[in-house]
């Protein structure tokens, strides 16, 4: 019954883990974890010092307790530095921090440690079987990055804030240039550049419509196989017929100040 | 041959493999282990000299099982190394006892003191526990506390060993004497209050022991030094200080404190001259400055008045406001004569710096746009100090975000003369508040109950989805809430509202609420039994506006509402009645706190109109209320507010009685007579029939307008996140007039009183006042009266202002 499988005061360390192990392999992860700790601190300097601290951790990964996981994998790291399950530790160490990434509204400093691990961990062991895993995962969560740094674009077109919102946009085509969100930058950058020349003052349309037809160029440059290329060619077009009426104008009426 | 002495020191570091590793002195502890932990493994490869060694000695350590290890080279060729670990094992801990103290010092000592069960006992971590016990004791009071170590085995467990502490505080010391030697501005007594925290005990103060505390001791003598700088001694010096023990009253031993002080000449302020500034005048930055020649030399004021000042009107403000980040200022303070100063500002202003990027961190539970929403610095703009402070404010008053832990971190950049600012927040608190309150109104009302759930980090989006409800859906910043009130027998009131600030994610607040209220009257006085209720549903609509400035907001609100009256009521008469309103409010509010304001004034104007449709009773409504709060000395701070408001008729045979004008009490108790504008005045009843309002035909019956006038002095005395304690004293006056004709802004029935607002986490705001009222109130068909001259207990919940 339940008070046989608990580690008791006067158990020696191999009871213990035995105990702590039957707990693991019956999924109790919760209380296994409890166990584990126990042979940690009373097996320290033994073999089962060692297995214990490493299924700690994994007993905390699994019952999702991810940033105990984490911890318990870089402590087992550091431990024994010379393990060769130390890969399977750092690549399960950097999968807590992308397990603790929430959604892109939110903070994202988890998800930026997680990234910092995976790239830490792919030149550290550019071998190893996880790598293009790694390399997914951080695809995924610089996507996510990306998809903030629009919305926060978003927000100031939405507000006609149009500086801020060509400042954040260009921060998403920069920072991330791979991204998907990137070309999605880039047509509403031209879109916001007429936006802000139309509601500009007659001297800074002109620069405000050109800027428009850079970002198109620009466009046009990193992705021509775009399926946004339609759009953006009707902005372009638009803002070419704009800047036509302002340089017309400007001739038909010489400058008078 | 000879020998040569190599220097291992001065061999060059070189790769080694490892070809051996011996380990002597464990018994308890495996070899391998011991080697793996080392990372010093056979085979591997070091560099020698190098920090290998160093590094496996500090692993060793950091396993917790050795008092000391050592690591010789044994045999040493051209490519390998062999390698000696000589540690020495200690029994480990089972456990430690303290002896002799007391139960709660205990505790106090347990949360301190880091002997970690299982570890190595040495001699260091005892004598570190030893040194813990020590300055606790002497943090106390006591400076001669003994401690003896006893160090047990343990029979049925092997090698550990129990740690105990036998300790004997000793006498306990007071500050008995302070005195200082080379004062001549300020006598002793003077500068005893000035050393604050440091206290000296004296036979009338009886409250707490006068204990001399090292940090109370360093934070009394830079008080007092800042009390000399700020009156003009600027070079004002600590010759000597000394703390020591003596005898006084015969045998006893206390602590005294004695300081040397040298003050130096008292400056004055000659000349104040700058240099380099081209955006402002010299003028300007004087006055900013707030030096005039002849002014003492206060320096504390000085230095504020330089780099921040709480108005935000120093010289640093006045550039950083408009952009110049760069600003240096950079003064030279000349002694000249005797005791006078000249003041030198040389002024670098360099360029304007624009903001760049605008980020946050912390916002574990609230979306970005809601923190974005809220932010004062937009990229592109001019750097503006007073825009982050504005920022900080805002963020606060959010109600989502820990105010204190709201810290912007500004980094500049002097190459493209652009800045980035990151706000660091922490949202962890909750949010949502659950309200259950109960008290007892006044006669007439009864008990009260009410209770309210307010979400007040809605998200009706996450609300939508599964994985959004764990455990409430939260981070759009709308509010929905819940609230039900009993009062006695008779009246029950269900409400049930949400808001969204910002519609679709642009600045238009959208709303509805709900609620229901039922009353039903069995006194038996003279109207038999009345029974009334009030069904009531309204959308409202509200922007934020730009003009006239950016604290200006406009609000459409469309309501209908259905009365059932039974019996009758006053001077209501029978019968169902409909009205649809729509309203129209503009307000100005510069708030900086909804519970207690320190600064701002909030000015609200409001149209209503009932239009007189088929069907449906009819009225128009203005009013207009202003509040201005300013704060006064240290944190006390003067609340003005002024109301009015007018009610009237499109036509003569669709009126509604509804919605008139009743004055008194507080919204607790005025909540049964829903069928009146109730207008809040403390010292007042506040019941249908007590309020104060006109009697015709022996009915009580609202008027159609009606003034008040509010002072009220306010003293934030505890405000925490927790619980925050506002007394408060007030002078209100107010009344309601039949007509036009008889209005008179000089006829009011005055209160005066004091009170208190406390804001604690599961009852949320309460106001508790007692006021005594100058005028009496006419209360139809009975023989009492509101008498004047008496005291009027009123409680109510909610935000004040």
């Amino acid at each position: 019954c339940k008070n046989d499988s608990l580690i008791k005061r006067g158990d020696t360390v191999d009871v213990a883990f035995e105990k702590a192990m039957a707990m693991y392999q019956n999924e109790d992860y919760v209380d296994a974890a409890d166990a584990f700790e126990t042979v940690t601190r009373v097996g320290r300097g033994t073999e089962y010092g060692q297995e214990a601290q490493f299924y700690l951790a994994e007993s905390y990964f699994k019952s999702r307790q991810y940033l105990l996981a984490a911890s318990e994998y870089d402590r087992y790291i550091s431990y024994y530095p010379q393990d060769e399950r130390r890969v399977d530790a750092e690549f399960k160490a950097a999968l807590c921090y992308y397990h603790q990434s929430p959604r892109y509204k939110l903070d994202q400093t988890p998800t930026r440690n997680a990234i910092e691990r995976f790239q830490l961990f792919n030149n550290r062991y550019p071998d190893s079987e996880y790598v293009t895993q790694a390399a997914n995962y951080i695809d995924e969560m610089r996507n996510k990055l990306a998809h903030k740094t629009y919305e926060g674009a978003q927000f100031y077109i939405r507000t006609e804030q149009y500086e801020a919102a060509i400042i954040y946009l260009n921060q998403t085509i920069d920072r991330f240039p791979e991204s998907k969100w990137a070309a999605r930058a880039l047509v509403d950058q031209v879109e916001t550049y007429i936006a802000y020349a139309d509601n500009s003052i007659l001297s800074k349309q002109q620069e405000r419509y050109e800027k428009a037809i850079e970002a198109y160029e620009k466009f046009l440059q990193l992705f021509p196989e775009s399926d946004m290329r339609a759009e953006i060619e009707n902005l372009h077009d638009e803002a070419l017929n704009k800047l036509q009426d302002v340089v017309t104008g400007e001739e038909a009426s010489p400058e008078q100040s | 041959q000879e020998f040569q002495i190599t220097d291992p020191t001065g061999t060059a570091p070189a790769e080694y493999q490892i070809a051996d590793v011996q380990v002597q002195g464990n018994e308890r502890t495996r070899s391998q282990f011991i080697i793996n932990a080392s990372s010093l493994n056979i085979g591997s490869d070091i560099i020698y000299p190098g920090d290998a060694i160093s590094t496996a000695v500090e692993r060793l350590y950091r396993s917790g099982l050795f008092s000391d290890i050592k690591i010789y080279v044994t045999e040493q060729t051209a490519t390998e190394i062999s390698l000696l670990i000589e540690v020495e094992e200690q029994p480990r801990i089972l456990e430690y006892k303290l002896k002799n103290i007391k139960r709660s010092q205990r505790r106090d000592l347990e949360d301190i003191i880091t002997l970690t069960p299982g570890t190595v006992v040495s001699d260091a971590a005892v004598g570190r526990v030893k040194n813990t016990i020590k300055r606790f004791y002497k943090e106390k009071g006591y400076w001669y506390t003994e401690i003896d170590t006893e160090i047990k085995e343990v029979e049925d467990a092997n090698d550990r060993v129990r740690v105990i502490f036998n300790i004997d505080a000793g006498d306990r010391l007071e500050v008995k004497d302070i005195e200082f030697n080379g004062n001549e501005a300020f006598s002793n007594r003077k500068l005893r209050r000035k050393i604050k925290p440091l206290k000296e005990d004296a036979w009338w103060k009886i409250f707490g022991k006068k204990v001399f505390k090292e940090e109370d001791f360093e934070e009394g003598k830079e008080s007092v030094l800042s009390f000399y700088r700020a009156n003009g001694y600027t070079d004002v010096r600590i010759l000597k200080d000394s703390v020591y023990t003596y005898d006084y009253k015969g045998d006893k031993e206390g602590i005294k404190v004695l300081l040397n002080i040298e003050e130096g000449p008292k400056y004055k302020v000659r000349n104040i001259t700058f240099d380099g500034n081209t955006v402002y005048e010299d003028a300007t930055l004087r006055e900013a400055l707030g030096f005039q020649k002849g002014d003492v030399f206060n320096q504390q004021k000085f230095e504020e008045n330089v780099n921040i000042n709480k108005d935000n009107t120093d010289l640093n403000s006045l550039y950083q406001n408009v952009g110049y980040l760069f600003f240096q200022a950079i003064p030279n303070i000349e002694k000249v004569a005797e005791d006078s100063l000249d003041i030198h500002f040389d002024i670098y202003e360099d360029e304007i710096a624009t903001i760049k990027n605008v980020d946050f961190t912390g916002n574990t539970r609230t979306h970005d746009d809601v923190v974005r929403r809220t932010l004062r610095t937009v990229p592109g703009n001019k750097y503006s100090r007073s825009a982050i402070i504005r920022t900080i404010r805002e963020l606060g008053t959010l109600g989502f975000f820990d105010p204190q832990g709201i810290e912007p971190d500004v980094r500049p950049n002097r190459q493209d003369k652009t800045v980035d600012v990151t706000y660091r927040l922490d949202d962890t608190e909750s949010t949502s508040n659950f309200e259950l309150s109960g008290g007892y109104g006044g006669s007439g009302i009864g008990v009260i109950i009410s209770t309210r759930v307010n979400f007040n980090n809605f998200s009706l989006q996450r609300a939508l989805k599964k994985e959004g409800w764990n455990p409430i859906p939260m981070g759009d910043g709308q509010q929905l809430s819940l609230g039900v009130q009993v009062t006695g027998t008779g009246y029950q009131s269900y409400s049930f509202g949400f808001s969204e600030p910002w519609f679709r994610g642009r600045p238009t607040s959208v709303g509805f609420n709900v609620s229901y209220d039922f009353y039903n009257s069995r006194r038996s006085s003279f109207n038999v039994n009345s029974k009334y209720s009030l069904f009531s549903s309204n959308i409202s609509i509200g922007r934020r506006l730009k003009w006239p400035d950016d604290y200006f907001s406009q609000r459409t609100v469309i309501g209908y509402q259905l009365y059932n009256i039974e019996g009758s009521s006053g001077a209501l008469s029978a019968g169902n009645s409909n009205l649809f309103t729509i309203r129209q409010v503009i307000e100005r509010n510069s708030l900086d706190n909804f519970i207690s304001p320190n600064t701002g004034s909030k000015f609200t104007f409001s149209a209503e109109a009932a239009p007189p449709l088929p069907g449906f009773s009819e009225f128009y409504k203005f009013r207009a209320d202003y509040q201005h709060h300013v704060p006064l000395v240290d944190r006390l701070v003067m609340t003005t507010q002024v109301q009015y408001g007018y009610i009237g008729y499109f036509t003569k045979d669709k009126r509604s009685e509804l919605n008139r004008f009743l004055v008194g009490g507080t919204q607790l108790q005025q909540r049964q007579s829903f069928l009146y504008d109730n207008i809040d005045l403390r010292g007042y009843p506040g019941s249908t029939t007590e309020s104060i309002g006109h009697v015709v035909d022996g009915r009580k019956i609202g008027g159609r307008m009606f003034s008040k006038y509010s002072l009220e002095l306010r003293y934030p005395a505890v405000t925490n996140d927790q619980v925050q304690i506002i007394p408060y004293t007030f002078t209100d006056a107010g009344n309601s007039y039949l007509d036009f004709n008889t209005f008179d802004p000089f006829s009011v029935k005055r209160s005066v009183g004091v009170g208190v607002r406390l804001y604690l986490p599961i009852l949320g705001l309460i106001d508790l006042s007692y006021g005594y009222r100058l005028d009496g109130v006419n209360v139809p068909n009975s023989t009492n009266d509101v008498q004047p001259g008496q005291w009027e207990f009123l409680f109510n919940i909610g935000a004040p202002f």
